[in-house]
């Protein structure tokens, strides 16, 4: 099993203890920024898009594509659990013109927005994040839900279209945050 | 990012400007045809096991698997959006026999079909569609969703089943196709 230090590819920043397994594909890496403390499994896609800043302990874990050409933000801590879709950008499908990527600019009408995943937010297996949704912070979507829309922080969301169903303590996390912070300062410095 | 011409895979027919990323896992190639215009991207899985059609300006996007042992047929101009299953052929569920690949003999019950997506139609991130299923022209299928008998066309469809909630009108759509056909024949 071969894995790369984060510094081999090409991203406009990258921090320290970043683990890249060998089958990671990465599109547009200059527009990728990585803090410190994270990992990306195998058979993970990860398109830079117009930007990608992933932040401090996160993982991205395998299967899990981040694509759409569009902004997508993974604060510290945040979590994407297996075969996770995060998509920054769609086809219009309001039937304005063609819809894929074999097709002429001119004649696709496609539009590129922006995902944002709080810290400490955990997106669960299998689901999907629509363009232009901010997942709160600390809140957990879980398996195979589709976000269309915007998630308060510290809930627990399922279904598709996603809904908040509880809440999720936020002090014991935070508690511990601020421990990691001060032991290890360098990981945030950005 | 290594990308390869479709047509060194050796497919039964593959037309012009096929683009097949390196990370893509193709099984039986001798039983897939390809168009022209399409594109596949890395971590795909296709299966031409039951004879695979794909058509002209079809994206394939990372993640798609098209798997099961049937038939499968794309039309011009269909879309299939990241992660998303398409299941040609399933073990029967209602307890006649073992299921899985590992049982080679006659204990497993098995049934191959056929899925058709129809020109124009796009699947949604992460959909599934089970066997025998058509998906009508210009379709959409939302994401997330499971598709389990056929969609109708020009209709946005979501849920697990599908269901259609609303119409997608074709006319600009359609005048388009002409355009870019009429581009092609020129070419």
């Amino acid at each position: 099993m071969s894995r790369f230090d984060g510094r081999r590819f090409a991203f406009a920043s990258c921090g320290d203890d970043v683990t890249i397994y060998e089958w990671v594909r990465i599109v547009r890496e200059g527009t990728v920024s990585v803090g410190s403390h994270v990992i990306v499994d195998d058979f993970v896609f990860l398109d830079g898009g117009r930007r990608l800043s992933i932040g401090s302990y996160v993982h991205v874990a395998g299967f899990s594509s981040i694509i759409g050409a569009g902004v997508c933000e993974l604060a510290d801590f945040a979590t994407l659990s297996w075969g996770v879709r995060i998509v920054t950008g769609t086809e219009i499908i309001d039937g304005s013109g063609l819809t894929n990527s074999t097709i002429p600019p001119d004649m696709r009408e496609v539009h590129r927005g922006r995902v944002r995943i709080g810290s400490h937010a955990l997106v669960a297996s299998n689901a999907v994040v629509h363009p232009d949704v901010e997942v709160g912070e600390g809140t957990v979507v879980g398996s195979g839900s589709v976000v269309t829309r915007d998630l308060p922080p510290w809930t627990i969301c399922v279904g598709s279209p996603a809904r908040p169903i509880r809440d999720r303590p936020s002090e014991r996390i935070l508690e511990l945050e601020q421990e990691l912070r001060a032991r290890d300062p360098a990981a945030f410095r950005s | 990012m290594s990308r390869f011409d479709g047509r060194r895979f050796g497919m039964a027919a593959c037309g012009e400007d096929v683009t097949i990323y390196e990370w893509v896992r193709v099984l039986e190639p001798g039983r897939i045809e390809i168009g022209d215009h399409v594109i596949v991207d890395d971590f795909v899985f296709l299966d031409g096991g039951g004879g695979l059609r794909i058509g002209s300006h079809v994206h394939v996007a990372s993640f798609v698997s098209i798997v099961g042992g049937g038939a499968c047929e794309l039309g011009d101009f269909a879309g299939l959006a990241a992660g998303c299953r398409l299941i040609t052929g399933t073990d029967l569920m209602d307890g006649s026999g073992l299921t899985g690949p590992t049982i080679r003999g006659p204990q497993r019950a098995v049934h191959r079909g056929r899925i058709r997506v129809g020109a124009h139609a796009v699947v949604g991130t992460n959909a599934v569609i089970h066997t025998d299923v058509e998906i009508g022209e210009g379709a959409i299928v939302g994401s997330g969703s499971v598709v389990t008998r056929d969609v109708p066309p020009w209709t946005i469809s979501i849920g697990a089943p599908a269901r259609p909630v609303k119409e997608r009108p074709r006319e600009r759509i359609l005048e388009l196709e002409r355009e870019i056909r009429a581009e092609d024949e020129q070419a």
